[in-house]
């Protein structure tokens, strides 16, 4: 087995809040190798967001990542890293990838002077070189006129557009990890589709591990193979991809997966999952799904289930492992 | 123009989890309340009546003494007394025609942003011109050409030049506001545009007045104690910082106490205005749902 | 299908004037909707489908008179829409109504969300005082939401809740129809559920019509009878769900139900890759809107030229395309009537 190329031990992120701390993140562990896409997914709150940040040391005002966590990067420890470090690593070994790219762009800065920024920051690149390097990029992610497009302001071009150079800026220094938090969600959907297939030929281009956040069990479909589904905090099932969508074993999974509308279905009431995520600053105790769980039994209120092994590379958190024959049809 | 823009932002912290309100807002308050109390309780606090010219005596500046704690002016008058009582005229010229700013200001504002469309033109048209007559030559000439100018004449003046702000930010406040999903609500649900205005958009202006308003006091402050100083605002023998400023006015700063107290005093309110205005933006900027 | 339509819209446009400046000539209009027609019968749902600038915003709030259309007619229940002002149009405003897309800013943050649902009833004097009280509580408690919320904040809750509580406030009046602007673009999913499974229970019981507006083919999918497909403020592909699924005829509704992503891996449908952007109504390409992005093997100079009609070319089924195939079955080609 080769050496992963990221290692996450024991993430737990907290918040000050005015009711008390919120404990965002607690205690989630995970590592990518080289090549390989992993998915974070759940829904608002969970976690996966603060997650993907703490990797980069990105965290918002207010959050601190507990002394205990362990973020490695190969050999490195991130946590660990002097800020001037720390800056070299971004962009270049660790790349980033926004939601929302208009607001992610300078708007006061045309594309092909932020991309050869990028590159300026770190190579030794002259002025020229940069540019050169900044309008190739912009053409192998499949931006039309490139060259005249590097010459225009964020406010110039779509949606899809700036996303796709956004994506050129995270791959400019050939970055051995890329972490997209909700890449396509602000998109419409046929560009979404033309956004997806650029990532896909990157990332066979060059090898590059991804690490995806999203919501979108579609695109976690399409993209990943390897998923990690997050609620309230924490990680609660972790599976391959096929794996997961063929036989989810948390009850919330297996829920998530239900409620996601599709085409082929016959219309039909949609299964939901009744109720809603509790309060980052009183998760309750016990299973935090267990009030919305349908299997849930008295054991989930008291006892915190942990994350088990229950095949290779196929984690879970539910009491139902230990005791399968609780499990309602 | 992008579907579902607030779907989630990048960075999705709920609500709760952003950090505590800090404290700010108690200091300056505190202060303002403090301001006021003692220009009311000006009567009670000040040691002899303001205007006494003493009998017995010199009739002339002297520097600060155990009996006269500020110093007297030219003509005698205990400093300290006329300090005090001056606060009452600074502060209440400032309040009142801030407040009769704020009011039209904020009429004129909402009925450009709501009607918009020639109205709106016309209203903002007119904030222009007006916008581009200084206003303290205005004042300066007004002031001078009338004769004994009496206080509410002061209070009108001033007031009826510092609306311009108001209005324009209460346009834009409007406007925006108008762009709301809840108004177009409020539309859908049959509501006449005056309920619309009054019941929807009139409290998140609240806001906004707020802040302009205590930015535009310690503004009035400046401007009263500014014509007072050149003997055209507040006339004598009432006392206000800015008269007291005047009549201490001699070269070589042999009468420091003369500009010393009444000065503190100017500088302090408006410092203390300002940082009110500060800690109340701050805070709402916090609350409010990004009008 | 009932005799007459509860909604019948012809010709709906909808002009927007931008001033450009003094040296780029002084206004342009931007067509956000442009010649739309459509019928929603009594009960039915109507999806109204597209990108972002195909202008089924603009549609759906013109309907309601939220934004005044440039031309075109709207008749509702016999009555025409555009001719009614003031008073007359605000009563009529009960029978048609909206549930908005943001949950976060559809809600007056200043009302408690007893009062904002209380709004319409208030307004139309259907109820007042304690009844009025009463009346919120049963509508809260029909969407799914405890009784005693009435007395909370919007920031209180959540945004599944959040559009809940807007479902609750355009059903205060009892419309017979409702238009659901993207209601649940910007939920979560399992909350999505959730809200798609009130508004489809809601319109059993209430015989509610719908027209649903919306970006997500697969929630559509749940929800209409019928689907209209917009693009550049036209609509080009018009039929009942299963064909349009099963069958799209226009391009632009074949590549579109091929970009949704399928929740399992591997099961990407061959999938059409459009190349370019979804285009913006302030400059649209000539004849029609599609052709620069148009995959069809008979594309040609017609295209470039003329704008395509939405005719009928199978039964129920109407396209806006020079070269989708007319059924052998079908009706001679006609106009939506």
């Amino acid at each position: 087995m080769t050496q992963p190329l990221l290692t996450v031990h024991d993430l737990r992120v907290t918040f000050e809040t005015e009711t008390g701390p919120a404990r965002a993140v607690d205690s989630v562990s995970f590592t990518l190798h080289a090549g390989e896409t992993l998915a974070l997914v759940g829904e608002s709150g969970c976690g996966k967001t603060l997650t993907a940040l703490s990797v980069l040391q990105l965290l918002p005002d207010g959050g601190h990542l507990a002394p205990t966590s362990r973020i490695t990067l190969r050999d490195q420890e991130l946590t660990e890293l002097a800020p001037g470090t720390l800056r070299g690593i971004r962009g270049r070994e660790v790349a980033m990838i926004f939601q929302e790219p208009m607001a992610a762009l300078n708007p006061v800065l045309r594309i092909g002077d932020q991309l050869a920024e990028v590159v300026r920051a770190h190579t030794e690149a002259s002025r020229d070189e940069a540019w050169q390097r900044a309008v190739h990029m912009l053409e192998r992610v499949g931006v039309p006129d490139a060259p005249l497009r590097a010459r225009q302001y964020p406010h110039e071009l779509s949606g899809g557009l700036c996303q796709r150079a956004m994506i050129a800026m995270a791959l400019l220094l050939d970055p051995a990890l890329v972490i997209a938090d909700e890449p396509t969600t602000a998109l419409d959907v046929t560009v979404q589709a033309q956004v997806l297939d650029v990532l896909r030929a990157q990332r066979e281009r060059t090898g590059l591990a991804l690490l995806l956040i999203t919501h979108d069990l579609g695109v976690v479909a399409e993209l990943a193979s390897r998923v990690i589904v997050m609620y309230a905090g924490q990680v609660v099932e972790e599976a391959p991809v096929a794996l997961l969508y063929d036989s989810p074993t948390h009850p919330y999974t297996a829920g998530l997966l239900a409620a996601v509308p599709t085409l082929d279905v016959e219309r039909e009431r949609l299964p939901d999952i009744p109720g809603t995520v509790p309060a980052a600053t009183a998760w309750p105790a016990g299973c935090r799904f267990r009030d919305r769980c349908a299997h849930a039994w008295e054991r989930c209120a008291i006892d915190a289930p942990a994350l088990t092994q229950v095949a290779p590379a196929h984690r879970v958190r539910c009491h139902l492992v230990d005791e399968p024959e609780r499990r309602r049809a | 123009m992008m579907h579902s823009a607030s779907r989630t932002t990048t960075l999705a912290v709920p609500r709760a989890m952003r950090r505590p309100r800090d404290r700010a807002l108690h200091v300056p308050l505190v202060a303002v309340v403090l301001l006021a109390s003692i220009a009311v309780a000006a009567p009670w606090l000040a040691p002899v009546p303001p205007n006494q010219i003493p009998s017995d005596g010199l009739i002339t500046a002297s520097s600060p003494t155990m009996a006269h704690p500020f110093g007297t002016d030219p003509l005698g008058r205990d400093v300290l007394s006329r300090v005090l009582y001056g606060a009452r005229v600074s502060l209440g010229v400032g309040t009142l025609s801030v407040a009769l700013a704020v009011g039209f200001g904020g009429v004129i504002g909402a009925v450009a942003g709501f009607m918009g469309g020639v109205v709106d033109t016309v209203l903002m048209r007119l904030v222009d011109v007006l916008l581009a007559i200084p206003r303290l030559l205005l004042l300066l000439v007004v002031t001078a050409l009338w004769e004994s100018l009496p206080l509410s004449g002061l209070i009108v003046l001033l007031g009826l030049t510092g609306w311009y702000d108001v209005a324009r930010l209460v346009r834009a406040d409007v406007r925006a506001l108008c762009g709301r999903d809840f108004v177009a609500a409020a539309r859908a649900a049959g509501a006449s545009p005056a309920r619309v205005l009054w019941r929807h958009l009139v409290p998140h202006l609240q806001p906004t007045l707020l802040v302009l308003g205590t930015l535009g006091l310690a503004n009035a402050i400046v401007l009263e104690a500014s014509l007072s100083f050149l003997g055209l605002g507040v006339q004598p023998p009432q006392a206000s910082w800015g008269s007291i400023l005047g009549d201490g006015y001699v070269p070589g700063g042999r009468r420091w106490w003369l500009t010393l107290f009444p000065g503190i005093a100017v500088v302090s309110s408006v410092l203390t205005c300002n940082a009110l205005a500060d800690a109340l933006r701050r805070r709402f900027d916090g609350r409010q749902v990004g009008v | 299908m009932s005799a007459t339509p509860l909604l019948s819209v012809r010709g709906l446009t909808r002009d927007f004037v931008q001033s450009r400046g003094w040296w780029r000539g002084s206004t342009q209009r931007v067509r956000a909707v442009a010649d739309v027609s459509f019928d929603i019968n009594a009960g039915e749902t109507l999806a109204l489908v597209g990108e972002s600038g195909c202008g089924k915003t603009t549609t759906g709030r013109t309907i309601l008179r939220l934004i005044e259309p440039t031309s075109g007619q709207i008749t509702f229940d016999g009555d025409d829409l555009l001719a009614l002002r003031g008073e007359a149009l605000r009563a009529r405003r009960r029978d048609l109504q909206i549930v908005f897309q943001d949950p976060w800013g559809s809600l007056n943050p200043r009302l408690t969300i007893g009062e904002t649902v209380k709004e319409g009833l208030l307004v139309h004097r259907l109820a007042s005082g304690r009844a009025a009280d009463a009346r919120v509580e049963e509508l809260l408690r029909e969407v799914g939401l405890r009784p005693e919320f009435a007395r909370r904040y919007p920031h209180e809750f959540s945004g599944g809740q959040r559009q809940r509580i807007g479902i609750a406030r355009a059903l205060a009046v009892s419309p017979r129809f409702v238009v659901c602007d993207e209601p649940v673009s910007a939920l979560d999913v399992s909350v999505q559920a959730q809200v798609i499974n009130l508004l489809r229970d809601l319109q059993q019981r209430r015989g509610l019509s719908y027209l649903f507006i919306a970006h997500d083919l697969a929630v559509v999918a749940h929800m209409a009878d019928r689907v209209a497909v917009m693009y550049l403020g036209r609509i080009v592909e018009l039929a009942p769900r299963r064909a349009l699924f099963a069958q799209p005829r226009m391009p632009y509704t074949q590549a579109l139900v091929s970009a949704v992503p399928v929740p399992r891996p591997g099961g990407a449908r061959s999938r059409i890759l459009l190349l370019g952007d979804p285009p913006s109504p302030v400059n649209p390409p000539s004849g029609c809107g599609f052709h620069p992005r148009c995959f069809h093997p008979a594309k040609d100079e017609r295209c470039r030229r003329e704008v395509p009609v939405l005719e009928q070319k199978a039964p129920h089924h109407w396209v806006a395309c020079h070269h989708a195939p007319v059924d052998a079955a079908s009706p001679t080609p006609s106009l939506l009537p």
